[in-house]
């Protein structure tokens, strides 16, 4: 699993460069995600662009990459397609994260 | 006229989360290469996913020589599934009723599981247990919304 994190002006861009979020990379998933956090005090945004398929483990791990922010902080997600977005839609959990349709309507 | 009993796939694999993900890249461009549609073919990978996931975390957690089956066929209006593995019975002897984790107001406290059978119970019908002989067995189907006669069917060299 490979994820990427860019800064712009307090932002945190990070990518998935993988293609599933699921339950054999879920806990490393999560723990990169702390990693990849663990510096930032603002707005976190998961490009998932590159994710064709998440199931309810990966979904979990995204859920908890939230909840490992400050309170203060939001994960806001861009990039959904597909089976992503279906998951996403089906167990509500589009209703829990502020998501933009491509990265360029998150990053000013 | 295609002769249904050899449209069927039925491959068996060990019991871990790889070879979850080698079943599943298998069906689905088997489902692809035979002329399912994305949308009907996605449906089936997030079942079959669930239910295979549960099945190695669950059913094969404590089992070393742990394995399962996965079969499918096409007829025209559905994709059959039939699951089969050598893991411990379904708590109760049957099928969890799939209700969806409950959305709480506080981030805190927000579900990081237990989506799999409510995306089951959703996308499958006619999902049923057995237990044979220590085996279980799952069966489901899932609509099919565009022509399917050529699942199962190889690709033959001209």
């Amino acid at each position: 699993m490979n994820l990427t994190g860019k800064t712009h002006d307090n932002i945190l861009v990070v990518t998935v460069h993988d293609a599933r979020i699921d339950a054999s990379v879920a806990l490393q998933f999560k723990e990169l995600m702390r990693e990849q956090t663990r510096a930032t005090t603002g707005r976190v945004i998961l490009d998932m662009s590159q994710v064709d398929f998440v199931d309810s483990s990966g979904l979990g791990a995204i859920v908890a990459a939230m909840k490992q922010l400050e309170n203060t902080q939001t994960l806001e997600l861009s990039g959904l397609q597909g089976a992503v977005e279906r998951v996403f839609d089906l167990t509500h959990m589009n209703t829990i994260f502020t998501i933009h349709d491509e990265l360029t309507d998150a990053v000013p | 006229m295609i002769d249904r009993d050899h449209d069927t796939v039925c491959k068996r694999y060990s019991g871990t989360e790889s070879e979850v993900r080698s079943a599943v890249r298998a069906m689905r461009e088997h489902l692809l290469h035979s002329g399912c549609n994305t949308i009907d073919t996605t449906t089936a990978e997030i079942v079959v996913v669930e239910i295979l996931n549960n099945v190695v975390e669950h059913a094969l957690a404590d089992q070393p020589e742990g394995w399962f089956r996965l079969t499918y066929r096409a007829n025209k209006h559905r994709l059959l599934f039939h699951v089969e593995d050598n893991g411990c019975e379904m708590p109760l002897g049957h099928l969890p009723e799939g209700v969806p984790p409950r959305i709480p107001s506080s981030r805190r406290k927000l579900p990081e599981g237990g989506w799999g059978w409510s995306l089951i119970r959703t996308l499958a019908d006619q999902v049923t247990y057995q237990r044979i002989n220590h085996i279980n067995h799952v069966s489901f189907t899932i609509p099919i919304h565009a022509r399917h006669d050529t699942i199962g069917k190889r690709k033959t060299s001209p």
